[in-house]
């Protein structure tokens, strides 16, 4: 069966890990896909010093690898400083992800990265350079 | 020219597993936006036949759709 869709993605996928809403939350960004109709929200809530993650939640719909992206990179996230975060590459996720990502997809596997970082960043970032490139893996 | 959804699978990972079985087919809105707001869905798989299509390709597309479903069930 296709190479992408291997169990990793499809456990992800089908009992995302960090999937809901933290309310309160110190954190909120929320952004689409407009080519394809994917929508991811997050929520974070920052430890005592402020300055780092406690806990984490996305929501939203898409397909199985933009959810299995979010749920794989909230995974990761709590502990580490804002900071961190913001200096996060965006290959990182790829490569955690696992699969040869096909330049078709690459904005579902990013959207859940970018969501993050409008959320650190307090507002929307552009897409990363890694979106565009032709082909990953 | 047949348009449709897998329950609970997005267009376009379905078209992504159709393809993997060989089977083209287009997925995303089809220019047509409204339509997919006014049936709550975030987009569709397409499927059309030309000239060149036999009935082969028929059992090749009815087979991708279990193989697609089969992949993604609980």
């Amino acid at each position: 069966m296709d190479n992408l869709y291997r169990d990793f993605i499809l456990e992800h996928y089908k009992h995302p890990h960090n999937k809901g809403t933290l309310d309160p939350h110190d954190l909120h960004f929320a952004d689409s896909n407009p080519t394809c109709g994917d929508e991811m929200s997050m929520t974070l809530r920052l430890d005592g010093s402020r300055a780092a993650i406690a806990d984490v939640a996305f929501d939203g719909r898409g397909c199985a690898i933009s959810q299995a992206s979010a749920s794989i990179l909230t995974d990761g996230l709590r502990g580490q400083s804002l900071d961190q975060v913001r200096e996060m590459n965006p290959k990182d996720l790829l490569d955690e992800l696992g699969v040869p990502i096909g330049p078709a997809r690459l904005k579902c596997a990013l959207l859940s990265y970018k969501v993050l970082q409008g959320a650190v960043r307090g507002g929307e970032v552009a897409w990363p350079a890694e979106a565009e490139a032709e082909a990953v893996g | 020219v047949i348009s449709f959804v897998l329950d609970g699978i997005h267009p376009h990972d379905v078209a992504t597993v159709f393809d993997s079985e060989g089977v083209a087919v287009r997925a995303g809105h089809h220019c047509a936006q409204p339509v997919m707001l006014r049936y709550d869905i975030p987009a569709t798989t397409r499927a059309s036949f030309y000239v060149y299509n036999d009935l082969d390709d028929v059992d090749a597309l009815a087979s991708a759709v279990r193989a697609t479903q089969s992949l993604f069930a609980d």
